[in-house]
Parts: structure tokens; C-alpha cells; sequence
């Protein structure tokens, strides 16, 4: 078999149909079990069916571009026949010398001599339109090898990080300088549908004598690996006396959202403390009650409890800087700064990931063009004494036949007037 | 007269409709081999579908409800979808129907509905102890339902499908009316909109989480986290009723498109500017004639699609979808997230369990706080008279339950309270991600809140 008719085997969209129904039915199977995704991405990850009709789309629709890209490139010569497969032909008869010349005065205005192919001449427009198609194609494939490899070979890990703290994370040290998020001085929380977001958090980290800037956003590459800011909270420098032992520690609270509560457990004993935000000032309008924060400085409400006590804990409200007693602890609190958690991930396909994305969207942006961007082709052979011309269009098929139809008739016309 | 009557005559009547569109179109209509093939498809279909329903031990073998509802959907987008395919790759005209498909064309437009038909005969008759008399009332309802088909078959023959249905265009018009009519009300959320779009949604959430944990830029509660806004977007049911709307209309307009695309006809040939007119005017009556049957299954489509956002917004009331009994007995077991649904959604669901001749209508939700909520599908005070049986108990607007007679909106979390305008609560308890309730509580509950409508409690 010729590498061509083996192109358009593995090449065809037909091909591609019944694929992706397969990709489809296995889900809707999955669909039964009631929980669908996690299963199916199981399967085309992990399970060698999956993974071959992974491959197999894969390599059809890389065999597709390649298809589209041969044929428009080399076309084959124009004969009577191809221009009898076109969308519209006219068959013009050529009996003397006067309708040569005639026919040939008013093909000027459409072919030139450049145009000429084989036995016959062929003038295209629009030749090189495939290429939005096969951008987006190329970009799907690379999207999808890289996702495969990308599952295979990634791994991640995590650490939380102080300012000024080195920390190694996937054997490579790093260490955070500084860490900046935009916490808000007067954060107002109404009821449980307020949204609550930090903006431009911000950590810069020294590896290997460069400095880096991490975000929560697009990850940042650092010798080979990929750190972004999974999560902030508050790291408070706190003593904590408790039956005549002081601790002092840096506790990591992970109190944001204000309202959601943070525990910190002691080394001894069955006690422990939970620290939650509590509000500076609450505001009543009608039914409505409103709870204002100031997370610059925050307040903290901490409880101490026991295993098993029940009832009222004892609580007591604490601001940076002050000291307390609750329950049998006694409890100061420093100047808190902010606590990051940094994820480190090692994966040689993101980049690809990233590549394919984009030129994923950018050949799905240019395939707009192609409401006006199309091939168009006009041909034209002599078959003995008759002059054959045939038009084909990519797309609007009934406007070019239209066209075609419009200029023949013209043609003949100016033939019968002499 | 028996309800098994009345269900299979309308279901007849329907089914009637379609088998005439696949009888008395071409090519049906002028090969006998294909009609040959459709007739026993229809007759096999029929017998086969009935005794998956009518036989509890068959039914019992065969998977739930939900299974074959799923089934029946699939068949009925393969009918839908296999217009497109008679059209791909060929410009404008359409693929023929080869005589073999017939069989299983014919069966899968009556195997399904045939299944629903026999299960619902067999377990109406098992509630009054006469299933005999159920089937047998069916069968009439179902005699009743072909007899118009019979009686008026020499003029249907005669009407022009052959310049109406292309084999694509008839595929297309049946899937659509499938899509429509297929299933029975009387057993819930049979219309394929739900499930496909709420699926869609799933999909489309856990697909757009995939792609951002991929990118390594997850979502975070509160940190701006990179095109999360665009994640967020495309994760939404917003993309799932686009999707939603494209497989829908994608039939129907690749059709369409097909039809007007064909350019019209060359007539500088032809001799005589009357015979030139006329022959315009021909192909112009052809594509009226042949958009017509896709113009009448677009306007279904979009009636069904109207019905169902109509159904999530603004006021949701959903079909109640009939329970059993758990094989241990004595309880009711109603999963949390099943293929019925999952309840995670906050939406409200209705149910029906049948005692006797009692039909006990009772509805669950999923409440702001992720506790649940079960109560009767009625409340102490309300009782509309009997003419307005429509406005009893309960739909969902956003996080509000209104009652449909007197349109008070009563908070969800508030299910499970008694008194005033909230629904009358049900003792329940969830066990392994099952609501379970005790049958006896339930029928007795209601049992009290039917004595209490008896004793003039309601206004």
C-alpha cells in the first residue's frame, strides 16, 4: 500500500467520527456508575484500551493535517476528467479560429500564463487557507501528547513557607524574602454570601543567587521546576505559657476566610486551641448583619478546649502585641506576618501543555478568516475542438456555481454576438 | 375506565405518527424489502419491549428504570445524529437508506416505549390486584390508538412525502419526535433535556477543573488565581445549555443549510421564458415542500427546549419520579447522588410512592447548609379544590420553595419545621449516602395530613 491511500485511511474524519463516539460511549458507560469524569479520565490515562484510543486519535488527527496539507499543496494535473469532478463545468466549442481568439480574450482576464499546469491550466485562490485548520490541529496534538506525557512523569510537592525561610522542595532549596498580599484594612463580611478574595499575593524567593517572583497565577519556572503560591494564611508569632512550660512558636493560621477556624495543638497533654478572626465592629442595619475586619492587624478570638470537656470553653479576644489568659494557658501574641504555601512541580510537558494551548487558540481564532478565506479554483483543458472549464469553491458552494454559471453565459453570448 | 387504557391510546397514537412517517415515506413506501424489514422491526420491537416491562422477573434481569431511560436516549440521538451522517461528504444530497436498517429502525421506535407501556400495565394492575384486566384495557387503549392510522393509510400513502422527506430529513424528523414524545410522564424526568444538560454541566465543570490543574493554575477559595473567571465561565451551565442548544439544532440546521445551498437551476437553455419561470418556480416549491418536515422539528426542538429552562427557571417543578420499597423492606432508600440525579445541586425533587390506591407524593432537598430536607408534597394549611389539583404542593424558585396555591415563599432551610406554610415533614434518617425512610412513617404521615384536610383543617 502507497503512502497516500494509507494516509487517507488513518486520515479520515470518518475515522475521527468514530473515535470520538467511542471517547463518548465510554463515558455515557462511566455515566451509569454516577460519578462519570474521575473514571473516564482513569480510563484514557491509565488503562490500556484508553490509552490506545488516545493514541489513535492522536495519530489520526495528525494524519489528517498531513492529509489536508499534501493534497492542497500537490494537486494533480488538470485533465477533461478533473474538471468533470468539479462543482460546475461548461463544455465551449471551439470551431474556427475567430471563437479561439474570442475564447482566449476573455480567459485573459482570469488565467495567466503562470497558471498554466500540465495539459491543461488551473488558477487557485486562496491556496494556503488550510493553514488556520491546521495550526488548530497541530496544537491539539501537542496539547494532547504533552497531557499524556504530562500525567506519566509530573510530580508535585508542597511546603509552607515564613518570610526569610529556605525550605527545600523537590531537592532543589529555596528560600521566600518576602512575602506581599493586599489584605484589606476594612473588610466588610454580610451574611454567608460575601466573597471573599486576596489580590495580588506575591512571594519572592532566592534560588541558586537569582531572585524569582511566585504568584497564585501562571507558575514560575525555577531550575527546571514550576512553584506557584497554592494557599496564604497568617503566621503568627506567638508564647504560650501552660502549667509553668513556654513555648514560644510561630503558628501557621489558617483562619482566612474571616470565619473559618484554625487549631493549634500542643506537643502534651489532650488541650488545644483554635483561633478564628473576630470582627472589630459589628454592623446592624434592619435585618441585616454586617461583621468588619481589619486584616492588617487582626484580631483572633482563641478558645481553649479539651478532649472531652463539654459545655463553654474558655475564650479570650487577642490583637498582635497583647497577652491573655485562656483557660489554664496564658497566651502572647507578636506581630504576625503571612504564611504561603508554595507548590513545586517537576514536569518536562507543561511547556508543551502550554505551547499546544496556545496554538490550539490561536488556529481557533484564525479559523474566523475562513468565512471568507476559501479555495477557489478555476480550470480549464481542451478535450479535441472543445474547450472544457470547470470551477470548484471550498465552501458556498451554490454562490460559486452561481458565479461560474453568471460568466459562461456571458461567455457564449459575447461568442454569438462575434 | 382504566388508566392503562388512556396511557396506551395516547402512547399509540404517537407511536401511530411515527410508524406512519417511516411506512409512507419513501423509500419505505416503494421498496417492499424495507417495509418488509420496518414491519418486523415494529413487530419484534413491540413484542420484545413488552415482555422487558410486563415480566417482573425480565424487568428485575434487565436494570432499573434509569438504565433503560438511558438507553432509550442513546437510541434516540443515534436516530437524531444519523441524519447528519447521511448528509457528510456529500454536498447536498442525501445518502439512501439501505433496506437493512429498517429492522432495527423500526424496532427502536416502539421497543422502548413498548418496555415503559408493559411496566406501567403490569404495576397498575399489581396496585388493584387485576392485572389481567390492566393488560387487557392496555391492549384496547393501544387498538383504540392505531385505528385512525388504519382507517386513513390509502390517504396517507398518497401524500407527497417523496418530495417532503429526504432519507436524512425523515431520520432527523424522527429523532427529534422521539426526543419529544419518547418515554411516559408517568414515570418522571423522561424529557432527554435534563440529564443532557445537566450532565453537560458536570462535564463541562470537572473538564475546566482538569485543564486548569493541568496548567497547573487550580482554583483557590479566595486567591486570584490567573483566568479562573474564564474557567469559572466555561464550567458553567451556561456552556452546557450552549452545548445543549448546538446538539439540538445541529440536525435540523445542517439540513437546512444543505437544502438552500443547492444553486438554482441553469435555464439559458431553455426555450420560452414561461417554461423558464416554471422551472424556477419548481425548484423554488421544492425547497419549500422539503424544508417544511426540518422547519416543524426545529420548532419542536425549541418548544422542548423552552419547556425545559422554563422548568429550571424561574419556577422548578420537577416530575415526581415513582419509589419502591428497598428489598429489605419496610423502607424506602433513596440515594443522594445517583443516576437519577444528585441532590448536591440544591434542587428540589419530587417522589411518589404508591400504597395501594394511595398516592403518596412527598419531595427532598438539599439545603444552603448541606442537610436535607424531606416533607410531604403538601402543607396544613393549603388544600386547593379539586379543579385546581395543579397547584398543590410545592416548585423551587432560586433558594425558595413557593407554594403553588397560595405563592408563599417559604426558605429551604426551614424543611423539616412544621407549621404554617412549610411542608408537612417526614421522619427520615441518611444512612450510607441514602435518604431512608421508614414506609410506615411515611404513609402514616400522610394518612394524618389526609385526616387532617378531612377534618376542615385547611382553608
Amino acid at each position: 500500500m502507497s503512502i497516500r491511500p494509507l494516509l487517507r485511511l488513518i486520515g479520515s474524519w470518518w475515522l475521527t467520527a468514530a473515535l470520538l463516539s467511542l471517547l463518548t460511549s465510554a463515558y455515557l458507560v462511566f455515566s451509569l456508575d454516577g460519578n462519570p469524569y474521575p473514571a473516564w479520565l482513569e480510563f484514557l490515562f491509565h488503562s490500556g484500551p484508553g490509552i490506545a484510543l488516545y493514541s489513535a486519535l492522536t495519530i489520526n488527527i495528525a494524519a489528517a493535517t498531513i492529509r489536508i496539507v499534501v493534497d492542497r499543496m500537490a494537486r494533480p494535473a488538470v485533465t477533461p476528467e478533473t474538471i468533470r469532478a468539479m462543482d460546475e463545468y461548461t463544455e465551449f466549442p471551439i470551431n474556427d479560429d475567430r471563437s479561439l481568439h474570442m475564447a482566449a480574450g476573455l480567459l485573459k482576464e482570469r488565467l495567466s500564463a503562470q497558471d498554466i499546469r500540465g495539459q491543461g491550466m488551473r488558477h487557485v485562490t486562496g491556496r494556503l487557507s488550510f493553514l488556520p485548520g491546521a495550526v488548530f490541529r497541530f496544537g491539539l496534538v501537542m496539547t494532547l501528547l504533552a497531557l499524556q506525557v504530562s500525567v506519566h512523569t509530573r510530580r508535585s510537592s508542597d511546603a509552607v513557607f515564613h518570610e526569610n525561610e529556605e525550605r527545600s522542595i523537590l531537592g532543589s532549596p529555596i528560600t521566600v524574602t518576602k512575602i506581599s498580599a493586599n489584605l484589606p484594612g476594612d473588610f466588610l463580611q454580610v451574611g454567608d454570601d460575601t466573597t471573599f478574595r486576596l489580590d495580588r499575593v506575591s512571594v519572592t524567593a532566592a534560588s541558586a543567587g537569582a531572585s524569582h517572583r511566585i504568584t497564585p497565577g501562571f507558575p514560575t519556572r525555577i531550575s527546571g521546576a514550576y512553584y506557584r503560591v497554592r494557599h496564604v494564611g497568617f503566621a503568627q508569632p506567638a508564647v504560650i505559657a501552660v502549667a509553668g512550660r513556654t513555648q514560644e512558636l510561630t503558628v501557621d493560621l489558617d483562619v482566612l476566610p474571616p470565619g473559618r477556624t484554625s487549631i493549634l495543638s500542643l506537643a502534651s497533654g489532650d488541650s488545644f486551641f483554635t483561633f478564628s478572626l473576630e470582627p472589630d465592629r459589628t454592623i446592624t442595619k434592619g435585618l441585616v448583619t454586617g461583621r468588619q475586619y481589619d486584616l492588617t492587624a487582626p484580631r483572633y478570638r482563641v478558645t481553649a478546649q479539651r478532649g472531652n470537656v463539654r459545655g463553654k470553653q474558655p475564650s479570650a479576644v487577642l490583637r498582635p502585641g497583647s497577652r491573655a489568659a485562656v483557660g489554664p494557658a496564658s497566651i502572647a501574641l507578636g506581630r504576625p506576618g503571612l504564611s504561603v504555601r508554595i507548590q513545586a512541580t517537576s514536569d518536562p510537558a507543561l511547556p508543551f501543555l502550554y505551547a499546544g494551548m496556545l496554538i490550539l487558540l490561536a488556529g481557533l481564532g484564525a479559523m474566523l478568516s475562513r468565512f471568507f478565506w476559501y479555495e477557489r479554483e478555476f480550470a480549464l483543458s481542451m478535450d479535441g475542438t472543445t474547450l472544457i472549464m470547470g470551477c470548484r469553491d471550498e465552501f458556498f458552494k451554490k454562490w460559486g456555481i452561481l458565479r461560474f454559471q453568471r460568466w459562461t453565459e456571458g461567455l457564449q453570448v459575447a461568442e454569438k454576438a462575434g | 375506565m382504566s388508566d392503562s387504557f388512556y396511557i396506551a391510546l395516547r402512547e399509540s397514537l404517537q407511536a401511530s405518527f411515527l410508524v406512519a412517517l417511516v411506512l409512507f415515506a419513501p423509500p419505505a413506501r416503494d421498496d417492499a424489502r424495507s417495509r418488509r424489514n420496518a414491519l418486523l422491526g415494529l413487530v419484534i420491537g413491540f413484542l420484545a419491549g413488552t415482555a422487558a416491562g410486563a415480566i417482573p422477573a425480565i424487568t428485575r434481569t434487565l436494570g432499573t428504570h434509569e438504565t433503560w431511560t438511558f438507553w432509550r436516549h442513546g437510541a434516540e440521538t443515534v436516530l437524531f445524529y444519523g441524519s447528519v451522517a447521511l448528509l457528510a461528504g456529500t454536498g447536498s444530497r442525501s445518502r439512501a437508506l439501505p433496506p437493512a436498517l429498517f429492522l432495527p429502525l423500526g424496532f427502536s421506535l416502539v421497543f422502548f416505549e413498548a418496555r415503559t407501556l408493559g411496566f406501567i400495565a403490569h404495576d397498575l394492575g399489581a396496585m388493584t390486584g387485576r392485572i389481567g384486566t390492566s393488560f387487557a384495557w392496555g391492549a384496547a387503549g393501544l387498538a383504540a390508538g392505531a385505528l385512525p392510522l388504519l382507517l386513513i393509510r390509502s390517504r396517507v400513502r398518497r401524500l407527497p412525502f417523496e418530495r417532503t422527506f429526504s432519507p436524512a430529513s425523515l431520520l432527523m424528523s424522527l429523532g427529534a419526535l422521539q426526543l419529544w414524545m419518547g418515554g411516559l410522564g408517568e414515570l418522571g424526568g423522561e424529557s432527554v433535556m435534563v440529564p443532557l444538560q445537566r450532565g453537560l454541566q458536570l462535564f463541562f465543570n470537572e473538564f475546566m477543573k482538569s485543564v486548569q490543574s493541568a496548567l497547573l493554575i487550580t482554583e483557590h477559595p479566595f486567591l486570584e488565581v490567573t483566568l479562573s473567571g474564564l474557567a469559572e465561565y466555561l464550567g458553567s451551565d451556561r456552556s452546557a445549555l450552549t452545548v445543549t442548544v448546538l446538539f439540538l439544532m445541529i440536525p435540523p440546521v445542517y439540513i437546512l443549510v444543505t437544502i438552500f445551498a443547492r444553486p438554482d437551476p441553469q435555464v439559458t437553455g431553455i426555450a420560452g421564458s414561461a417554461h423558464r419561470r416554471q422551472a424556477v418556480a419548481g425548484f423554488r416549491r421544492d425547497l419549500t415542500l422539503e424544508s417544511a418536515p426540518v422547519l416543524t422539528a426545529f420548532i419542536v426542538l425549541v418548544v422542548m427546549l423552552h419547556a425545559v429552562n422554563v422548568s429550571m427557571n424561574p419556577l422548578y417543578d420537577p416530575e415526581p419520579v415513582p419509589v419502591r420499597e428497598a428489598d429489605e423492606g419496610g423502607v424506602i432508600k433513596i440515594p443522594l447522588s445517583g443516576k437519577s440525579g444528585d441532590l448536591t445541586d440544591k434542587k428540589l425533587r419530587k417522589f411518589v410512592y404508591y400504597e395501594g390506591t394511595k398516592q403518596v407524593l412527598f419531595i427532598a432537598i438539599m439545603k444552603a447548609d448541606n442537610t436535607v430536607g424531606v416533607a410531604l408534597d403538601q402543607c396544613e394549611i393549603c388544600r386547593p379544590a379539586d379543579w385546581n389539583k395543579d397547584a398543590k404542593g410545592y416548585a423551587q424558585k432560586g433558594e425558595n420553595l413557593i407554594c403553588k396555591y397560595c405563592v408563599t415563599p417559604i426558605a429551604t432551610n426551614t424543611v423539616n419545621t412544621p407549621g404554617g406554610c412549610n411542608p408537612i415533614p417526614v421522619p427520615f434518617k441518611i444512612t450510607d449516602g441514602s435518604i431512608v425512610l421508614n414506609k410506615n412513617l411515611l404513609v402514616s404521615t400522610f394518612d394524618k395530613a389526609e385526616a387532617l384536610e378531612k377534618g376542615g383543617t385547611h382553608l
